[in-house]
């Protein structure tokens, strides 16, 4: 607690850092994740393979992942980002597909039997249905992302890991809460924002 | 070609079942069908093949002379009203929202889309003052199906589809939609075609039937030729299972026939159509034309009811019942 009040500025670089990192992450996840969740609720065999795949790359440790990650893309933030994003991929990708395949059928059928076109259909009944489950996913991942992080600092990338990481080999407790503790703040405020965004779609 | 719609050997199969084989029948414009038959006879996959939500196999389906198959199904579609028994609203729209989204996909702008909206909810009995804003979920399984139905009419459609729209609600609410429905049928003159395993639906709204069996088409025509000339003994008994429900029990025999005439009444004054009709039938074949009179015990009043009054009697029990 001390060092957090002692060196304010510091906190505030390493802040930057983490949340550029997970927020960096969870873009890109969403980014593939909403196209590639789409493409399994629509073509039904493609579901399994890819959820499959997804889940595989969800049971590399982190740090192995990391240790793959850096002879092609070397140390720093771009590998940590790519790493973390492979995690929250799975979890938006799955809640993409889930949403968007439970959409009751007699909604898709009035949807087509009024005369929507596939893509109206999609733009204006299934997205929407879908959007509260795809939100919930974000929510999941950018949490997850963002305790995942502090390993980052281990390749250089910073972030809250940076005091952890120090705190540990030093043994100072003091730095190492002053680095937990923000992480821990960063992932409540995150999951109240999007959770307050998720209720607001619900309604 | 004044058929608002043509369906001619029409089948489907899915792989060697054939679940509809070669229907035919017709819909003449302005007139309220019901098709009708036992589950699984086809009448649900025959009606979502007039929109080409399911493709027909072989045949060939006319929708105001132009065959079908040969219109864009998205285009078609906008063309038809569609109203199915699970209602299928929108949760995520308002009430106006859903009425209007089919305007909304053709483009049509937005002051007009509300003003269409508002006019469709109050003519389904849903007044837009107090309803347009709310959610689907805020409503009735009644309610919502009168949106359904709203939502089928706005874009001024040539011709409605219907799929047991009024299964899923109590008969209280059935018997008020019913009414509903055949007062905007009246008012709009459209032509609407409606899937009902309901027979007392299908006699109280239609003014023509297709019945329906094992996929096949085994007779269509109004509800007396199909009650009076039925043409097959499948027919009969399927009609003669909802007789009783199809309000010659209701209706008393006495309004049909003329006060006056002596003797031993044979039945009592307030005696239904059903009972004159049953009466008639325990007496000997030869006695069967001979009038009827009906009476209380004291014979303070009797009535006497001639054949051709019971005709007029059942006829008008089918035009009414519900």
């Amino acid at each position: 607690m001390d060092y957090i009040l002692g060196a304010p500025q510091v906190i505030l670089e390493l802040a930057l850092q983490h949340l550029a990192v997970s927020g960096g992450a969870v873009l890109i996840a969403l980014l593939l994740g909403l196209p590639l969740g789409i493409l399994a609720a629509k073509v039904r065999w493609l579901e399994l393979p890819v959820l499959t795949f997804a889940g595989l790359l969800y049971l590399i440790p982190s740090l192995a992942l990391f240790a793959f990650l850096i002879p092609t893309l070397g140390l720093g933030t771009q590998t940590a980002v790519v790493g973390l994003s492979i995690y929250s991929l799975l979890v938006i990708m799955r809640n993409v597909a889930i949403g968007l395949g439970s959409v009751p059928e007699p909604l898709r059928e009035a949807a087509r039997g009024i005369g929507m076109t596939a893509g109206q259909s999609f733009r204006l009944v299934e997205l929407p249905l879908a959007l509260p489950l795809i939100i919930a996913g974000v929510r999941i991942a950018t949490v997850m992302t963002i305790g995942i992080a502090s390993l980052a600092a281990y390749i250089g990338a910073g972030g809250f890991g940076v005091l952890i990481f120090r705190g540990i080999a030093t043994a100072d407790n003091d730095l190492i809460v002053a680095g937990a503790l923000p992480t821990a703040l960063m992932a409540l405020a995150c999951d109240a924002l999007l959770r307050r965004l998720e209720r607001r779609l619900r309604r | 070609m004044s058929d608002a719609l043509r369906l001619e050997a029409v089948t489907k199969s899915y792989g060697s079942t054939a679940v509809v084989k070669g229907a035919s029948f017709a819909v003449k414009t302005g007139q309220f069908c019901a098709i009708v038959g036992p589950s699984g006879c086809g009448k649900t996959t025959t009606l979502k093949m007039i929109n080409r939500i399911i493709e027909p196999t072989s045949g060939r389906i006319f929708i105001e002379g132009q065959d079908a198959a040969a219109i864009d199904p998205v285009q078609l579609r906008r063309r038809i009203g569609y109203v199915i028994q699970q209602v299928g609203l929108f949760p995520h729209m308002s009430v106006e929202d859903n009425v209007a989204a089919v305007l909304r996909i053709t483009g049509r702008p937005r002051e007009e889309r509300r003003r269409l909206a508002h006019a469709m909810l109050d003519l389904v009995g849903l007044p837009a003052s107090q309803y347009a804003r709310r959610r689907p979920s805020a409503l009735s399984g009644g309610q919502q199906q009168r949106v359904g139905v709203a939502r089928a009419l706005v874009a001024d459609p040539e011709l409605i589809l219907m799929d047991e729209p009024f299964a899923a609600v109590d008969p209280v609410v059935r018997k008020q939609l019913q009414d509903e429905l055949r007062r905007i049928q009246a008012e709009t003159g459209k032509t609407i075609v409606f899937v009902t395993h309901d027979l007392p639906e299908a006699f109280s709204l239609a003014s023509h039937i297709v019945i329906f069996k094992d996929g096949q088409v085994v007779q269509a025509g109004g509800p007396e030729e199909l009650l009076f000339a039925p043409a097959s003994p499948f027919v009969s008994d399927y009609l003669a299972e909802s007789r009783e429900l199809l309000g010659l029990r209701f209706m008393q025999a006495r309004g049909f026939a003329t006060p006056g005439g002596g003797g031993v009444p044979d039945l009592p004054g307030d005696a239904s159509v059903l009972d004159v009709v049953q009466a008639l039938a325990r007496r000997t074949v030869g006695d069967r034309l001979a009038p009827i009179l009906l009476g209380d015990a004291q014979g303070a009043q009797t009535w006497q009811l001639q054949p051709q009054d019971l005709v007029r009697a059942i006829v008008g029990a089918v035009a009414t019942s519900g």
